[in-house]
């Protein structure tokens, strides 16, 4: 007797317990706000290395209409954000959006506050047009504004080429590297003089030259571009390469590409302006020995992320201060300084001790190189279908690096690119 | 007495039972994620049916199981004798083996992906100590799908080995003694009693390892991963390591497909299914032979 009266209230209590666990875990009744309760308090979402850390702290600091709540969040961000927007709950009061999920989030622009109802006319136009026109709707509402940009420019070490008598200076190296024509003849006599190839890999090729194009491989109207000049162009320039014998066949970032990198087996590298944080990290031991300068064919854009305002955001002119706060020009220097993110805001460049030059490229004022290649980018239509049809050529790229017969291997990527397309 | 189960089963209609149901819904809708979802039929499974990458990514996951399976079954009932029969240190070398199931994936394959490395990897300077030349570990299918084998078999051998330990310590010392008595030597026995006795250990092992093996994502996902934002999660060289559960990461969540990956999440179970019930027949038949 004394067993089951002891026995019952425990039993009630477990009960009380796992209902309310499985209530909260079930509920879906949350508010459709997110976390700011109207006392000013702001929830910002970034992920590793998005914003400076030192930035993060100051603006934090500063902040005086309550706290500002930072969560750094790894691994797959859009899908956490996506479960945030899913869900409407916990959706952040500023997020961070990478530019390779910006074409996807444009799709529902509802989801964002359009920054130009809020008011920043006064610093619209220190961010480069090309990079807000990432960000914009087809019928003109803007989404973000830029955090960095990621301009290219071609990395060499000037040991290297000068023991084989090639052009050194970064400004006669860039007039001898103009075309991809000009670069591949430059690269034939590198090999001939060091042995050394031009390019880590097809695709990484492919991909530069395909930033430089105007078009992508989705029109505005959801036609497909996958046979078009320009990515047939782009193919045959990696194919080209390829067979006078300038591409290393390496995975970027690979284990061998630090090896080759370091061994001075790759003394021409092609990526964005963040590129160099890559190569200062895998590569500290040639500090000093690298130069930049303008890459062959022109200016592409790779990456480059922005921050948002999501329309669920209560107090959306406190967020704004915020997001101005972070962009401001003092505080893109610090990130560009403190991350090697390239800032988005042209104001920036003016910042002192920015034009100082960086060691590791022997003093060369390599935010000059990347700040002038933002001046000539072209503007670009993203479709937020690029991603999955473009992916077919870079695998067959890479089949080709194996050994598979180019027309062979074009004729499969048009084939799995148009299914790609037809199945979204 | 229900209420004491209750937790269990209140999780799991809410984390289990609920996204399960709701995922066989969202095969037949397709969806971005982002708008509302269109009802389209069975048309995921009809464009399943002929997804050619599908088909090539099921090959890929049956390669990498049977060459990571197989040698994994062998080596682990190895270690598990040889542990059986260890005097010394034997709790130091269970630990050991057992290590490697519990130490983080993604970190494991990073490890791996500088021994691998084909220009200056460890495993290639070996292989040439040895007089042979370089094997490329990542730049060919075949390669990409034996590197990935490796780590798993690295991975579950020591877990294996303690699970058929387990078995091995509960078979009577008496039939061993009665073996030595008749004349049988060590490797006698092994065959003719360890293994025959060890049977429901080693299906119990076959079908956890099917399971696991048809679903193998992690591995492969972070071996290829250095293939940047450009073509992500596209099982690196040839499409090699683009295993059944991989592709459908990649369609569902690289490029936002959630309808269409749904489909293939159905397949896979379908696909496993199949399997299971077929060792699971096998087993019942062998252990019962009157039936």
């Amino acid at each position: 007797m004394r067993l089951t009266t002891s026995r019952a209230p425990a039993a009630a209590l477990a009960a009380a317990v796992a209902l309310s666990l499985g209530l909260t875990a079930c509920s879906s009744a949350q508010p459709a706000d997110g976390s700011s309760g109207g006392d000013g308090s702001l929830s910002l979402w970034i992920w590793p290395g998005g914003l400076s850390e030192t930035v993060v702290e100051t603006v934090t600091d500063e902040y005086a209409g309550g706290d500002l709540e930072v969560s750094v969040i790894g691994d797959d961000f859009k899908n956490k954000l996506l479960t945030s927007f899913t869900a409407r709950s916990d959706i952040p009061d500023i997020t961070g959006v990478k530019g390779e999920d910006m074409p996807y989030f444009l799709q529902e622009p509802d989801l964002f506050t359009d920054l130009n109802e809020l008011g920043i006319d006064d610093i619209v136009g220190e961010f480069p047009e090309w990079k807000l026109a990432e960000a914009t709707t087809a019928d003109g509402k803007l989404l973000g504004l830029p955090i960095d940009i990621g301009p290219t420019g071609l990395f060499y070490r000037e040991d290297i080429l000068s023991d084989a008598g090639l052009p050194t200076d970064p400004v006669e190296l860039a007039a001898a590297t103009s075309t991809w024509e000009d670069y591949f003849s430059f690269g034939e006599q590198l090999k001939e003089a060091t042995g050394a190839h031009l390019q880590v890999s097809l695709g990484g090729l492919f991909g530069i030259a395909m930033g430089q194009s105007e078009t992508k491989f989705v029109s505005p109207d959801g036609e497909f571009l996958g046979e078009s000049d320009a990515v047939r162009h782009a193919w045959d320039l990696a194919v080209e390469a390829r067979d006078r014998g300038l591409v290393a066949g390496l995975e970027d970032g690979s284990p061998d590409w630090a090896s080759a990198v370091n061994a001075g087996a790759l003394p021409t590298l092609v990526g964005a302006a963040w590129y160099a944080g890559d190569i200062k990290g895998n590569a500290a031991d040639t500090a000093g020995l690298w130069r930049v300068t303008q890459t062959p064919g022109g200016p592409a854009n790779i990456g480059g992320s922005f921050l948002t305002i999501p329309a669920a955001t209560e107090d959306k002119a406190a967020a704004l201060e915020v997001v101005k706060a972070l962009l401001s020009p003092a505080n893109e220097a610090v990130m560009y300084t403190e991350t090697g993110n390239f800032p988005a805001r042209t104001a920036a460049f003016d910042e002192p001790g920015l034009h100082d030059g960086d060691d590791f490229f022997g003093g060369q004022d390599t935010v000059a190189v990347f700040a002038e290649a933002s001046e000539n980018m072209p503007i670009v239509y993203n479709s937020p279908l690029d991603n999955q049809v473009s992916a077919p050529y870079f695998t067959e790229l890479g089949n080709v690096q194996t050994g598979k017969d180019p027309d062979q291997a074009w004729a499969d990527a048009v084939a799995a690119a148009k299914a790609a397309l037809e199945s979204s | 007495m229900y209420v004491a189960i209750a937790p269990f089963f209140v999780l799991f209609l809410c984390f289990g039972l609920y996204p399960t149901a709701s995922s066989l819904v969202l095969s037949f809708q397709k969806w971005n994620g982002l708008g509302s979802a269109e009802w389209v039929g069975v048309d995921n499974y009809v464009r399943l049916f002929s997804d050619t990458t599908f088909w090539l990514s099921v090959r890929n996951t049956f390669i990498i199981f049977a060459l990571s399976t197989i040698p994994m079954m062998i080596i682990a009932l190895a270690v598990a004798a040889m542990l059986n029969n260890a005097v010394r240190y034997s709790t130091t070398l269970r630990i050991a083996y057992f290590v490697p199931n519990i130490t983080s994936v993604v970190a494991m394959a990073i490890l791996f992906g500088a021994i691998f490395g084909e220009t200056f990897g460890l495993a290639n300077a070996l292989l040439n100590g040895l007089g042979l030349p370089d094997f490329r570990w990542f730049s060919t299918p075949f390669g990409i799908q034996l590197t990935v084998s490796i780590l798993i078999t690295y991975q579950w051998t020591g877990y294996n080995a303690i699970i058929f330990l387990a078995g091995m310590q509960s078979i009577s010392s008496e039939v061993y003694e009665a073996a030595t008595m008749d004349g049988a030597g060590p490797v006698r026995s092994f065959f003719s009693i360890t293994i025959p006795l060890l049977r429901p250990t080693i299906i119990f092992v076959l079908i956890v390892s099917i399971i696991t093996g048809l679903q193998s994502f992690t591995e492969a996902q972070v071996l290829t991963s250095s293939a940047s934002t450009t073509n992500p999660n596209s099982g690196g060289a040839g499409q090699g390591a683009l295993t059944m559960v991989l592709y459908f990461y990649q369609q569902a969540f690289s490029y936002n497909k959630l309808g269409y990956g749904a489909a293939i999440a159905w397949g896979i179970f379908l696909i496993i299914l199949v399997f299971v019930i077929i060792s699971w027949r096998y087993s019942l038949k062998r252990e019962d032979p009157t039936r």
